[in-house]
């Protein structure tokens, strides 16, 4: 079963050519695979992404994927 | 030789239409550099406790730093401080632009500006020389009329004015000040005492070199900056989308963008105000600041019903959601068109949004009814009426004359338990960001000698495992990361490692937004810059001193206007459950937030009840500073 991953907001830009038009990426074979690394895999830069949120609820980066996952990934920089 | 500083202060009196130059030696300079603590060295040496900020007694302090024109990029701001007529405390607010680097070429460091005019005056500062002009003829024009009538009177196309419009005049209690129409000073109601001493604009220009000592280490710090920055991926968002572009979306997602009065941490019409509609529907072009290539500001143009005059910029990510989330409110276009009257006003977009916000939740809790509010609906996403009440506000019309007061003023004059829709510290109302969401901007919030303020510190999120700024604190000592959410000892120590940070840029004029933990200058290479531009042997360590020694001079003047740990508080909605988004349930702890209190002052040298400690105003180099008889 694939992965649903979201990039939000300002995030879409470094996924250009992977995104549907509903603003997934869908995965295949990512399963025991760490978030941070299949975000690295996918373009987006190493420490950007501040909050993952898998299925509903925060997760680190450490998280383990598992079937059917859907996640979202968001910078949240703040200030100004 | 001094490097990096004219040398020079102006002093004006405007009750005698006098001005004098001041020279103030090496150890000056190096001790309070510029911006704010070289505000608070005035504010604490020359004045007692000051009751009416509004009176001629306040002291009105323009203040540039030895950074600023040497080329660093964000290298351009300024402070103007005085007593807050907002707070009753220290009161700053920083700009960026061209007005600071300007006031270096025309002859001055600082500007301290004493008295009262008897009629409206502006200043005219040109290469050294000074004139107290009569402002007849710009009393009651907003800020784009008064740079057209100032660039005419003194024949000087793009003059750089900073000024005040119908607000400042009107001194409502959060008018800001604006250079060239669109950099603001916003915070703490500073337009407010330009005001209260009939000045309506400091008007500068000037040729006179400002020497710095090793400029060719500046160019390769500039071009090394400029070769870089793109790769550095916030400097690179800031570039592509601005404020506007990075906040909405994401602190939605993380539910923790402020909505109808800080009641939720979702807006479910986030999308409608977020930067990519603003890009598609009224972006016309980026904008920046003298010497900087990020280029972070926006430019916002609309022909539709609500005419968004362009010459005015754009909103940043804080008046979108103050206009926008706060109030309910989804029209981008009226977003827009409250920040232009803002910046031809001079109003602060978060008070003002803030207080419209308060006075949309005590008018649906039956506090105020539309007799009270001259017949506006003042329902949460009525934008027509969020518009015309920042018009009201400004020209203290009607309804708006209450709201010209501030939340806080306000909510005690309506009465009924109103406080308690008041999101304010010290008075100064909240920013755009969910303290019950960032652990540290909690304390930020309580704790800032100006009231509420946003910008203690680079916010938590930064500093999450496996988030980018978490490397960066490593020069400093801080080798662990922080969960965002939470607060806790550790937090309170980052916290006040982050606090030294950002209060030093506003020492050095420095953006935070090109800078410190997080961005691509690292801190070291802040002192190796300040180092080529005075040339005194600056190191990390000394740039922190001055950092903390900012916190503490500021604390200092808020102490001396009778502030105290009774005074850092925080409304008690933030010790209640969020009622939406994410972290739906979420509050703060009222044990922990008193434990970091006092973590907080013993990392400081402050006692518990939040006032330095003579021992560490000694280590700071300011024992010099008399607390004793304020407490």
């Amino acid at each position: 079963m694939n992965v649903t991953l979201r990039p939000i907001g300002l995030l879409k830009p470094y996924c250009d050519g992977l995104i549907d038009d509903q603003g997934r990426i869908e995965l295949a074979d990512r399963e025991g695979q760490t978030l941070e690394r299949v975000c690295r895999e996918i373009g987006l830069p190493e420490g950007l992404v501040s909050l993952f949120i898998v299925n509903g609820h925060p997760q680190s980066g450490a998280y383990r994927l598992q079937p059917g996952d859907d996640v979202k990934c968001v910078a949240v920089i703040g200030g100004g | 030789m001094k490097f990096g500083v004219t040398g020079k202060v102006l002093r004006v009196d405007l009750t005698e239409r006098k001005h004098q130059v001041e020279r103030p030696d090496d150890t000056f300079y190096r001790t309070y550099f510029g911006g704010s603590a070289l505000a608070c060295h005035y504010l604490l040496k020359e004045r007692g406790r000051i009751e009416n900020p509004l009176g001629p007694e306040n002291l009105l302090v323009f203040s540039s730093s030895p950074l600023v024109g040497s080329g660093i990029p964000g290298a351009n701001r300024y402070s103007v401080a005085a007593i807050s007529p907002l707070t009753g405390v220290y009161g700053e607010g920083e700009a960026g632009g061209w007005w600071s680097p300007e006031l270096k070429r025309a002859g001055f460091d600082a500007v301290l500006v004493e008295g009262r005019a008897e009629r409206p005056v502006y200043l005219w500062i040109r290469d050294g020389e000074v004139e107290i002009r009569d402002a007849a003829a710009l009393w009651g024009k907003g800020t784009g009329e008064t740079q057209n009538i100032i660039e005419e009177q003194t024949g000087t196309p793009n003059v750089r004015v900073a000024a005040i419009g119908p607000a400042g005049e009107n001194q409502v209690r959060f008018a800001c000040i604006v250079n060239a129409l669109k950099h603001t000073n916003g915070r703490g109601g500073m337009g407010a005492v330009m005001g209260s001493k009939n000045l309506k604009a400091v008007a500068v220009c000037g040729g006179l070199p400002v020497p710095f000592k090793d400029k060719l280490a500046l160019k390769q710090m500039i071009k090394w900056y400029a070769d870089n920055f793109m790769d550095h991926p916030i400097e690179r968002v800031l570039h592509d989308g601005g404020t506007i572009g990075w906040d909405v979306t994401e602190l939605d997602e993380a539910g923790i963008l402020p909505t109808r009065n800080f009641r939720s941490g979702s807006f479910e019409k986030a999308e409608d105000i977020c930067g990519n509609s603003f890009h598609q529907k009224y972006f016309v072009e980026a904008g920046g600041c003298q010497a900087c290539v990020v280029r972070c500001k926006r430019v916002a143009r609309s022909d539709g019903p609500w005419k968004v005059d362009p010459a005015y910029g754009g909103p940043e990510y804080e008046t979108a959601a103050a206009f926008g989330s706060l109030c309910g409110v989804s029209d981008l276009e009226a977003i827009c068109k409250a920040h232009e009257l803002c910046n031809t006003y001079t109003l602060d977009t978060i008070s003002t949004g803030v207080t419209i916000a308060f006075a949309m939740e005590c008018f649906e809790n039956g506090l105020l009814t539309s007799k009270d509010t001259d017949g506006l609906d003042l329902r949460f996403g009525n934008a027509q009426a969020m518009v015309s009440c920042v018009q009201k506000i400004a020209r203290r019309e009607g309804f708006g004359d209450l709201l010209a007061e501030g939340s806080l003023r306000a909510a005690r004059q309506i009465g009924r338990r109103a406080e308690r829709f008041a999101m304010q510290a010290k008075g100064q109302e909240m920013a755009m960001h969910e303290p019950r969401g960032k652990g540290s901007l909690a304390l930020a919030y309580a704790l800032s000698s100006t009231g509420a303020n946003h910008t203690e510190g680079p916010h938590d999120y930064l500093f999450q495992p496996g988030a980018l700024g978490v490397g960066d604190l490593h020069e400093i000592g801080i080798l662990t990361p922080t969960s965002a959410i939470e607060l806790n000892p550790d937090k309170v120590r980052q916290f006040t490692y982050m606090q030294y940070t950002w209060n030093l840029f506003n020492t050095l004029g420095l953006c935070i937004f090109t800078a410190g933990p997080g961005k691509l200058m690292k801190m070291h290479q802040v002192a190796d810059a300040v180092e080529a531009a005075t040339g005194w042997d600056t190191r990390l360590w000394e740039i922190m001193k001055l950092g903390e020694r900012t916190v503490t001079l500021k604390r200092c003047v808020s102490v001396r206007q009778g502030a105290s740990r009774k005074d850092d508080r925080l409304p008690d909605r933030f010790f209640e459950p969020l009622e939406g988004g994410l972290l739906k349930g979420r509050t703060l702890d009222r044990s922990e937030f008193e434990t970091s209190l006092d973590l907080y002052y013993d990392m400081h040298g402050w006692d518990r009840n939040g006032i330095p400690t003579p021992g560490k105003l000694v280590e700071l180099g300011i024992g010099w500073v008399n607390l004793k008889s304020t407490h």
